[in-house]
């Protein structure tokens, strides 16, 4: 049966791809038709003309047409036309895709110059909602929008970047400053606990995953998003964190137009971490050996550093900061596109070529990008349209950057901050020979030798190819079917010299780890819809439709150890064979995976007009999907929304200033199935990570996955209530909207942590539900409008209430409150609390209360020991490592007064949720020169600066560089470094310590760590010329010539004393954003460039 | 032009509709990575591979490839971890005050019921398959085999989890069967009382070494029977209780004791099947050389190989002999000797040189005597292997039970049956030591036959044949012992340290030179090439006359008896089992994220 099912499906792709194909030829025996009209009818009077856009463009493939006769021209490529007509009385009409209509009686006149109106609906302020569009006027639910004209100037490599701040409700964050870094879309907050909170992208209506970091900023036309459950819900199971529908520019009917842009640039570390320089550094380290009295550890002291007496040569040492070496660079950038559109009425075209070679500020860390994209579109006859999209990129992003899903060992930014501070005397050649002993005593390794030991080549390859076809069976009446075939190949190489972490745990032999995956999806999707005009007030239009989409996906991994020594890494990737086990040692076998993902669907919608006053929109959509066990594979999708234009009562009709009044709501349900598959049946895998070894090799074992299988799990589903109010006042002067919503969540996805004497750690249960309320304002105007001045501001601005409802029983029925769960930077931490009536990304760790004083302890003369008196409540277990507790040492506060810090003393200490945030994005044109200014913010959202943590913990590593902060410390060795014990003594020492000793537990989050990270951000001014009109009519070489210098990222006013305040790195796990661990630095990046239309 | 759209606008009208015909089966989806649960019981060759997959977590980092085997065992009156004190690290554990934080306690139990979920499933899974109902007899057989092993396996991983956490939540079901998979601990004798009968049903299905060919590292027969021996003694002896938290006797002694006796028995019937080998350090040479040693004396071992954390060990390479890292080898010293132990043995007792080495490979890879405290646990020596270089994972097998441990099981369980020893149990330990002279019987002395004096007997022998193989602590525990062998110990070390008592003769120094290092040379033979001075004829007595006055000329001296301070026994940071207290420590803390996923597990004895 399945077999049957495919081979129809395959034979029916394979018909619709006959069909656009046979479709192409009848097109050109159409043409020669017209021809022949043309030279059969003889006529009297000949009129000659030009028809240009309101800018004074020549168009060309406008239709002239004589009215009431079949006589037709179509104007040339520089827009002139001749056409011979009856007589004086012939009336011609103008018509072309785009521009109103226009209709001329000739009169007596034997040339004519058109300039046509631009058709508004048509292009700007139409948006696409799913398989239709509507203008804005008819819209009624939530959608923002961006076009090609708003980040046009913003000269950035990923569209994602371009979007950024712009659209009210959709937040977009880069967890960190390195090339090709992850960013997050987060529309109205992400509704999942543990699922993914992706929203869907759907570009040219096929669905293609991470669209905005795959595209640049320069093939998109627009993007609308949708935000609120009834205009989502048309994409039912997938579309419950909203919907990112992205259109990439097509051709226009107009002559060829060859428009280069593209810029070069240089980018700069922002601002570094303060760490202590050699004298303080040895200073520090003196205090750490000799405060335990242990000789030996003392003699360790002086064998590496000298004695104390030596350490005044410290301060003479130059000072080495290795984030200097690593991030310090000057990081080129150069970025080329070139664009060729056109066409005439029937066919348009647009070719884009995009080049980007952008360095990383880090050693070995860059980003290149080549990317063709060609977009056709045809109009075969007046019932026929066809087109086709093929877009190709090429990526490869380069460097193992500086963070890690791994625990603290396993990432790199550590090597930067703490590496000793200077070079020598004695160690000279750290930099460039691994020091064994260091390493093992420190943790640390020589940051330069270490990014040029950890490479990392990421390639990904994207394959688009979409086409559709759209069929007029009647008046009103269109089919539609749109195939699309998505292709993303990826492979990672990473090499891990020999001084890496991973290859001493192999023999001090590099490793590499070859990882290749393919995922191909096949959408296709048939919609039929039908205009009906019932009468002059009545308007209906209807849809249904029918979707598939196929994915299917293969990876494979392939991990070899015992490299040669010094083998190079492209050598390594280019053989791996040359690999030689040890004696007795085995290579582990390569593994291969499949994937499979199948959606099926059936929708429909009713979108219903009376006057264009009141509006309504019905839809409903039905989901299969593999994810589920078939028997809970269906959910089905209802939505409605509703709008009243009030402007168009008669009450309001008069109202001058008002120029546009709109209410809208909408209630609507969507789902979640980004889940992973097949976690409803106990599946075995079979691998060599759960063999044994019977003998001298590994038997592969049979096991079940670490998650439990849940036979009942079953969509996440939810719903999505909306209010909102557009506006226009002021002959447009000033227009916005206005969104209020509410969103539920059910039926969420927990990977629930189970207890692990089931032999599990998880189990995925439809247990938690989830609320999102905000608030969204939109503003936008023209400021100042003068013949020469000309001032545009558009301002966004969005609040999210995120708020866990439920997060499941347990199984005596009552409700489970809270859990911590772990963001992981270290093992064995648990620094978030997951908690019911809280948001998501909840701080969960001590109060920081300063450090222990003399006061706090008795004295004993005679042991010279200090003992915490009664009531001092210690934290010798919580931050110490179960130490003794003395003066200076970081002191927690006791909440729950038992005079011990343990986990009852830990509490919230605030979370990742802004108040508010958004953008404002402001256009200035004097004259020739234009400028724009673009500035992003966030509000009320802490930070987690984890990095703080371990930079100022001695933990059980030496030899370690800290922060500035430490420099404040508390003190046990007087200036002459004889240690002081006596209490007058001793607080003498410290009256001016700001800081504890650094403490020798494991690292824990206290709320020292949690900082504000609000920040406004100035993340794009751009200053542009572009050469007079005048001067390009001379020269008629260029229609148009602009360069701009652009700063990115030029100032951020922020309090967070980290890298940046927006750094994100452990979120692959969406309990734990906010945390600041380790994030690659983020730079800044002045460029100038050039945009040339020819 | 009419001609060509209609016909394919009808073809895709209908195929549209042909595509929802089918769409039940479109979202219907086998994923070919991945075998289903009733496929992979229906197919020997896949149930083979859901048993590896049990057997799997017995080894890696977490298993006794490394904290099964080297850090929860410790320390007892034989052997301690290396390094200072933390709550939070291994140290911890061995200095008896780890913290329910201290990761070293996550992962080895998580792994523990890891394994007893897979065996579950097996044990569930294999006699509902149609192969076992309907299949050859050859596939019988091996099916069988499968659900004996599984059942022993999991006996093991429950064994594993009482000894060192008491009462633990208890399944035999696979946990999708569960009701409710929020367990709350099982008292350990219920356990035990099933895990011993499981080990009953499985000794029937498995067939014993040399009918099935089974390699040490695969259970046998005899393997199953000594583990059941093993577990009745366990089961008979003394443990910490929940309530009230005090070291109690388990109920019904006398009936575990006689289930020992009788496996003992039957396994010491069968010497062709395991025996004890003659060349005791060719027991542990073995596992070096993932071979069976000369007489099959090592009845299960955890096999180990892959280079890799999850399928290999890191016995060698963490614990050991200590190999400087410049070396060829690079390894050893994470376990190390108690001083005192050294001198538990006899002067010619063959083991000694075996478990304790008291010396180190130096970087230019000679032998070099170690401070006392430094000895390492000579059992595990990654020169003993043929791998080289800073590699962490040699290949070395974990021996879990050996034949010598069934004859001193007999004699203890045969000495408590009959209230003194019977002519049976004498002879049986009397073997062990015989073993240990290298069969003379004059060396061996006069075992005692009164009840007590033989029982001290055995508490005695076992300390000195299993020294490093990480019996000791749970011996003494069963025993209600641990708490005055450490005291004594303590005691023991203060004698040392202050050349006082039984230590009067031991040196305080001893110098030596260094040699080259030759691996292949035996463990005695490399005691007996060091180049150390000594008066007299017998280079052998170094260890026991007092150092010479004046240090003799071109060599270097080693702190022996100095090497023993009083940080060493009483301090913070170093003291010998210095958190020990009785009636609370015997048993380690269960890890937090365990506790806080499960509202009915509770943490108990006082943590």
């Amino acid at each position: 049966m399945r077999k049957t099912a495919h081979t129809l499906l395959d034979y029916f792709l394979l018909l619709l791809l006959l069909l656009s194909t046979s479709l192409v030829f009848p097109s050109s025996s159409k043409k020669s038709e017209l021809k022949n009209d043309f030279v059969i009818f003889q006529q009297d009077k000949k009129v000659t003309g030009r028809v240009t856009d309101t800018d004074g463009i020549p168009l060309g493939g406008v239709t002239v047409l004589e009215k009431g006769t079949t006589n037709g021209v179509v104007t040339d490529f520089d827009g002139n036309f001749e056409i011979v007509v009856a007589d004086e009385r012939s009336t011609l009409s103008f018509s072309y895709v785009g521009f109103q209509t226009i209709s001329e009686e000739i009169g007596n006149r034997n040339s004519i110059t058109i300039t046509m109106q631009p058709d508004t609906v048509a292009l700007d302020d139409l948006v696409i909602i799913g398989y239709s569009k509507v203008s804005r006027e008819e819209l009624t639910s939530a959608v923002a929008s961006v076009n090609a004209e708003q980040i046009k100037d913003i000269p950035v490599n990923s569209a994602a970047e371009a979007i950024q701040g712009r659209l009210a409700g959709v937040r977009v964050t880069t967890a960190e400053g390195s090339p090709g870094a992850d960013v997050e879309i987060r529309v109205r907050g992400g509704t999942s606990i543990t699922q993914d909170n992706s929203p869907l992208y759907i570009v040219d209506g096929i669905q293609v995953e991470n669209a905005l970091s795959i595209l640049s900023p320069q093939e998109i036309e627009s993007v609308d998003v949708l935000k609120d459950a009834a205009s989502t819900s048309i994409y039912g199971a997938r579309g419950a964190n909203g919907v990112v529908l992205i259109t990439t520019k097509g051709g226009k009917p107009m002559p060829t137009q060859v428009n280069y842009s593209g810029y070069m640039g240089v980018r700069k570390i922002v601002n570094k971490l303060a760490v202590m320089n050699p004298s303080e550094f040895v200073n520090y380290e003196y205090e750490l050996y000799n405060f335990s009295g242990d000789e030996q550890l003392s003699n360790t002291f002086t064998d590496r550093y000298g004695t104390y007496d030596d350490l005044s040569i410290y301060k003479n040492i130059p000072f080495q900061n290795w984030q200097d070496e690593v991030f310090g660079r000057d990081a080129f950038n150069q970025t080329h596109n070139l664009n060729i559109q056109g066409g005439s009425a029937e066919t348009t075209f647009s070719l884009s070529l995009n080049h980007v070679e952008e360095e990383g500020i880090m050693l070995n860390s860059g980003y290149k990008r080549d990317a063709a994209n060609f977009k056709f579109d045809h109009k075969i006859n007046s019932k026929f349209r066809f087109g086709v999209n093929a877009r190709y990129s090429r990526r490869k992003i380069d460097g193992a950057g500086t963070s890690s899903t791994g625990s603290q060992g396993s990432n790199r930014l550590r090597n930067a901050v703490r590496y000793q501070p200077y070079t020598g005397p004695g160690n000279e050649n750290f930099v460039d020979e691994f020091d064994p002993n260091y390493a093992t005593l420190t943790n640390l390794t020589s940051p330069v030798l270490l990014a040029n030991n950890e490479i990392q080549n990421d390639y990904r390859n994207d394959l688009i190819l979409n086409s559709y076809f759209s069929y007029d069976i009647m008046k009103n009446l269109t089919f539609k079917s749109v195939i699309g075939y998505v292709q993303n190949d990826r492979n990672t190489n990473s090499f891990n010299g020999k001084v890496t972490s991973v290859a001493r745990a192999n023999a001090d032999m590099p490793v590499v780890d070859l990882r290749n995956s393919q995922v191909r999806r096949v959408t296709n999707s048939n919609t039929l819809n039908y205009n009906w005009r019932i009468n002059s007030k009545h308007r209906l239009d209807l849809l249904i439709g029918q979707e598939t989409v196929r994915t299917d996906g293969e990876s494979e991994r392939i991990y070899v150890k015992w490299l040669p020594e010094n083998i190079s890494p492209s050598e390594a990737f280019a053989s791996i064979q040359r690999a030689t086990p040890p004696d007795g040692q085995v290579q582990d076998p390569p593994t291969t995976a499949v994937t499979l993902d199948r959606i099926i669907s059936y929708f429909g919608q009713a979108h219903y007009s009376y006057d264009g006053k009141y509006l309504a929109t019905l839809s409903v959509r039905t989901d299969g999907s593999s994810v589920f066990d078939p028997n809970y594979g269906y959910a089905t999708f209802p939505s409605l929304s509703l709008a009243w234009n009030a402007k168009k009562e008669k009450f309001l009709q008069d109202v001058d200033w008002l120029n546009n009044l709109k209410l809208r709501a909408s209630y609507g349900t969507s789902g979640n199935n980004r889940i992973e598959p097949f976690l409803y049946r106990t599946f075995f895998n079979v691998s060599s990570d759960n063999g044994y070894a019977f003998g001298q090799s590994v038997t592969p074992g049979a096991a079940p996955p670490e998650e439990l299988a849940n036979p009942n799990v079953k969509w996440e589903k939810t719903i999505s209530k909306n209010i909102g109010l557009d506006f226009s006042l002021f002959d447009d002067r000033l227009y916005g909207s206005i969104d209020a919503y509410i969103t539920d969540t059910d039926d969420l996805l927990l990977r629930a942590k189970i207890p692990q004497t089931s032999g599990y750690d998880y189990q995925y249960q439809n247990s938690g539900a989830t609320q999102n309320k905000g608030v969204e304002l939109v503003l936008g105007g023209s400021v100042v409008e003068l013949q020469d001045f000309r001032w545009t501001a558009n301002f966004n601005i969005a609040t999210n209430q995120n708020k866990i409802v439920s997060l499941g029983k347990n199984t005596t029925g009552e409700d489970l409150d809270f859990y911590l769960e772990s963001s992981g930077w270290v093992n064995n931490i648990r620094d978030f609390k997951v908690q019911v009536g809280e948001p998501i990304g909840q701080f969960y760790g001590y109060v920081t209360d300063g450090f222990y004083g003399i006061d706090d302890f008795n004295y004993d003369d005679a042991t010279q020991t200090y003992a915490l008196k009664d009531g001092v409540p210690s934290s010798s277990a919580a931050a110490l490592g179960s130490k003794g507790v003395n003066p200076g040492d970081l002191k927690l506060k006791d909440l729950n007064n038992d005079g011990v810090i343990g986990d009852e003393d830990m509490k919230v200490l605030g979370n990742a949720q802004p108040k508010f945030y958004g953008g404002l994005s402001q256009q200035f044109a004097y004259k020739n020169f234009d400028m724009s200014m673009f500035f992003n913010f966030s509000v009320g959202n802490k930070v987690y600066n984890a990095n703080k943590i371990e930079f100022t913990t001695q933990y059980l590593y030496r030899d370690n560089n800290m922060l500035t902060d430490v420099n404040g410390r508390w003190r046990n060795f007087n200036d002459q470094g004889q240690r002081v014990v006596e209490p007058t003594a001793l607080a003498a020492l410290n009256q001016n310590a700001t800081f504890w000793t650094p403490p020798s537990g494991q690292y824990i989050l206290h709320s020292y760590a949690i900082e504000d990270g609000s920040f406004l951000r100035l993340s794009n001014i751009t200053l542009g010329y572009s050469l007079p009109e005048s001067l390009l009519d001379k020269m008629k070489v260029f229609s148009n010539f602009r360069v701009y210098v652009t700063a990115n990222n030029l100032f951020t006013i922020t309090g967070y004393s980290g890298y940046d305040p927006e750094a994100s790195t452990r979120r692959s796990n969406p309990l734990t954003p906010g945390v600041d661990y380790a994030a690659y630095p983020r730079s800044r990046f002045i460029l100038s460039g050039v945009n040339i239309t020819f | 032009m009419k001609k060509n759209i209609k016909p394919g606008l009808l073809a895709a009208i209908i195929a549209m509709i042909m595509v929802c015909i089918s769409c039940d089966d479109y979202i219907d989806l086998d994923n070919p990575s991945k075998i289903s649960e009733i496929a992979l019981y229906n197919d020997v060759a896949y149930t083979s591979s859901a048993v590896t997959a049990i057997y799997a977590e017995l080894i890696g980092d977490n298993g006794y490839g490394n904290r099964l085997s080297s850090i929860l065992p410790l320390a007892a009156d034989d052997f301690e971890t290396s390094g200072d004190y933390n709550c939070n690290d291994r140290r911890g554990i061995s200095m008896y005050e780890a913290c329910s934080s201290n990761p070293e306690l996550n992962n080895p139990f998580k792994q523990l019921y890891s394994g007893i979920e897979r065996a579950n499933l097996c044990i569930k899974n294999i006699p509902n398959s149609t192969v076992y109902a309907t299949g050859s007899e050859d596939d019988k057989a091996m099916m069988n085999k499968f659900l004996g092993e599984a059942l022993a396996l999991r006996a093991q991983f429950y064994y594993e989890l009482i000894r060192n956490w008491g009462d633990v939540p208890f399944h035999d079901r696979p946990a999708a069967d569960l009701d409710d998979i929020f367990l709350a601990k099982t008292d350990r004798d219920t356990i035990y009382d099933q895990i011993i009968t499981d080990l009953g049903e499985a000794s029937d299905l498995v067939p014993w070494r040399t009918e099935g060919n089974i390699a040490p590292t695969r259970l046998s027969k005899g393997a199953i029977k000594a583990l059941r021996a093993r577990i009745a003694l366990a089961r008979a002896g003394y443990s910490l209780r929940r309530d009230p938290v005090q070291m109690i006797q388990g109920s019904n002694a006398m009936q575990y004791y006689q289930i020992a006796f009788d496996e003992c028995k039957a396994i010491m019937a069968q010497r062709g099947e395991h025996d004890l080998n003659p060349d005791y350090e060719d027991i542990f040479r073995s596992i070096h050389e993932s071979r069976a040693d000369n007489t099959n004396e090592i009845m299960f071992e955890v096999g180990a190989f892959g280079g890799n954390s999850k399928t290999d060990s890191k016995l060698g390479y963490y614990n050991g002999l200590r190999h400087d890292r410049a070396s060829q080898w690079n390894g050893g010293g994470g376990i190390n000797a108690i001083p005192t132990y050294f001198y538990e043995f006899g002067r010619n007792d063959v083991r000694r040189d075996v478990t304790i080495t008291f010396f180190q490979v130096n970087k230019d890879e000679q032998e070099e005597l170690a401070a006392a405290g430094s000895w390492t646990d000579g059992k595990f020596r990654k020169s003993w292997t043929d791998i080289t270089g800073p590699s962490q994972n040699l290949a070395v097998n974990w021996p879990i039970i050996r034949f010598a441990d069934v004859l001193l099981m007999y004699a203890e369980a045969d000495n408590e049956i009959n209230n003194g020893p019977s002519a049976a149990a004498i002879l049986a330990l009397e073997e062990v030591r015989l073993r240990a002279y290298g069969g003379d019987a004059s060396q061996i002395g006069t075992t005692p036959t009164g009840k007590q004096d033989f029982f001290n007997a055995i508490v005695q022998e076992r300390l000195l044949e299993f020294g490093g193989e990480s019996i000791r602590k749970y011996d003494l525990i069963r025993w209600n012992l641990i708490n005055d062998k450490i005291q004594e110990t303590k005691q023991k070390l203060a004698d040392f340290m202050n050349g006082t008592g039984d230590y009067a003769n031991v040196p305080d120094v001893i110098y030596y030179k260094a040699a080259g290092y030759n691996p292949d040379l035996s463990a005695q033979e490399v005691v007996q090439s060091f180049d150390v001075y000594y008066s007299g004829n017998d280079q052998s007595t170094v260890y026991y006359n007092p150092a010479p006055d004046d240090s003799p000329s071109g060599y270097s001296s080693v702190r022996w008896r100095d090497g023993v301070d009083a940080d060493y026994i009483d301090s913070e940071r170093k003291g010998f089992a210095q958190y020990f207290e009785p009636n609370r420590k015997e048993l380690l803390p269960i890890y937090d994220d365990i506790l806080n996923t499960n509202y009915n597990l509770t943490q108990d004895y006082g943590y």
